[in-house]
């Protein structure tokens, strides 16, 4: 699995019961928006992810164009996480799944 | 005058049976390499996508995915460059193989791709006025085209309804993009991603089309 396909299931994994759009996938992944696409595809065929089109109506109230939601599917959900969890993932998934560091607390007592 | 007419109806016939067995010539050479490149890529993404499509780990499961990932594009050159080192493209050079070759494989790579387009006609791979397995809204299809026109052309090499969601898809996330300098890295992005985007479209489309015809 490339390091792509792990940055766009990280990027999905940080939100799974969240539908995401491209545009989400794109800053969420750091990935530029002409490789996530092909990404979705081979997801999609392999039926990791799902995806439907947002109804016409509310985003032409808000005047832009209807957008297309991901989201993972259970199987999807399980085995990425099993995947990127395996042995297989060299590349910092940990990373990807982390939360973020917390801030650091101030020392107690005098300086 | 009768003798000169006569020598000259000869000439011409040579000459035309020159051309045709020249022509065929090249439409065999080419067709054969062409047809044996077809089949390799063939097999290889049907392979690849056999042996990878169920958990989407090509360069893992796969030998021949893994091969390719690894070499890619790259490896071809070192291949090339390893026969320069024994001097074989030069004694191919000399022959002018090469130069047949290159012709032969561009007449008969056309001849092969209209056939090969017509098997896939024939066996029910491709199908003509079929809704694809991607399922695009209507008005998708029939709306306006927000998609730049740099990348408009991409629509008619997507298989079915797959061009006309890749657009929306690319017009949405470009409308919704203020920034024009962001915008311009976009839209290169997407062109930077086509020869990848119609090879996955295609494989994708012919894996799900194979899956339908076993279910």
């Amino acid at each position: 699995m490339t390091v792509a396909v792990q940055a766009v299931l990280g990027a999905l994994l940080q939100q799974p019961d969240t539908e995401l759009y491209g545009l989400e996938i794109v800053k969420a992944s750091g990935l530029e928006p002409g490789t996530i696409y092909p990404i979705l595809q081979r997801l999609r065929g392999a039926g990791w992810v799902s995806d439907r089109w947002e109804d016409p109506e509310p985003a032409h109230t808000e005047g832009r164009p209807p957008r297309r939601y991901y989201q993972l599917t259970m199987e999807g959900r399980t085995r990425a996480i099993h995947t990127l969890q395996s042995g297989r993932d060299r590349s910092g998934l940990s990373r990807l799944l982390a939360p973020p560091p917390a801030a650091p607390t101030p020392e107690a007592g005098p300086a | 005058m009768t003798r000169l007419a006569s020598f000259a109806c000869i000439g011409v016939v040579l000459y035309i049976v020159a051309v045709t067995v020249g022509v065929v010539f090249y439409i065999v050479v080419g067709a054969v390499a062409v047809a044996v490149a077809v089949a390799v890529v063939f097999v290889v993404c049907f392979l690849d996508q056999v042996l990878c499509s169920r958990d989407v780990t090509i360069g893992v499961i796969s030998p021949i995915g893994a091969v390719l990932r690894i070499l890619g594009f790259r490896g071809f050159f070192r291949v090339l460059g390893f026969l320069s080192y024994f001097g074989v493209l030069n004694y191919l050079g000399y022959l002018g193989v090469l130069r047949e070759v290159a012709v032969g494989v561009v007449v008969g790579g056309v001849v092969v791709a209209v056939g090969f387009l017509l098997f896939l006609l024939v066996i029910g791979v491709v199908e003509v006025g079929k809704r694809r397995a991607v399922q695009v809204p209507a008005h998708l299809r029939t709306g306006p085209v927000l998609a730049p026109k740099t990348l408009r052309w991409v629509r008619g090499l997507l298989p079915g309804d797959e061009g006309a969601a890749w657009l929306a898809e690319v017009g949405s996330c470009l409308a919704e993009t203020t920034d024009k300098g962001e915008r311009r890295r976009y839209v290169r992005s997407y062109r930077r991603k086509i020869p990848q985007l119609i090879w996955t479209s295609w494989t994708e489309h012919l894996s799900a089309s194979r899956q339908r015809e076993l279910l």
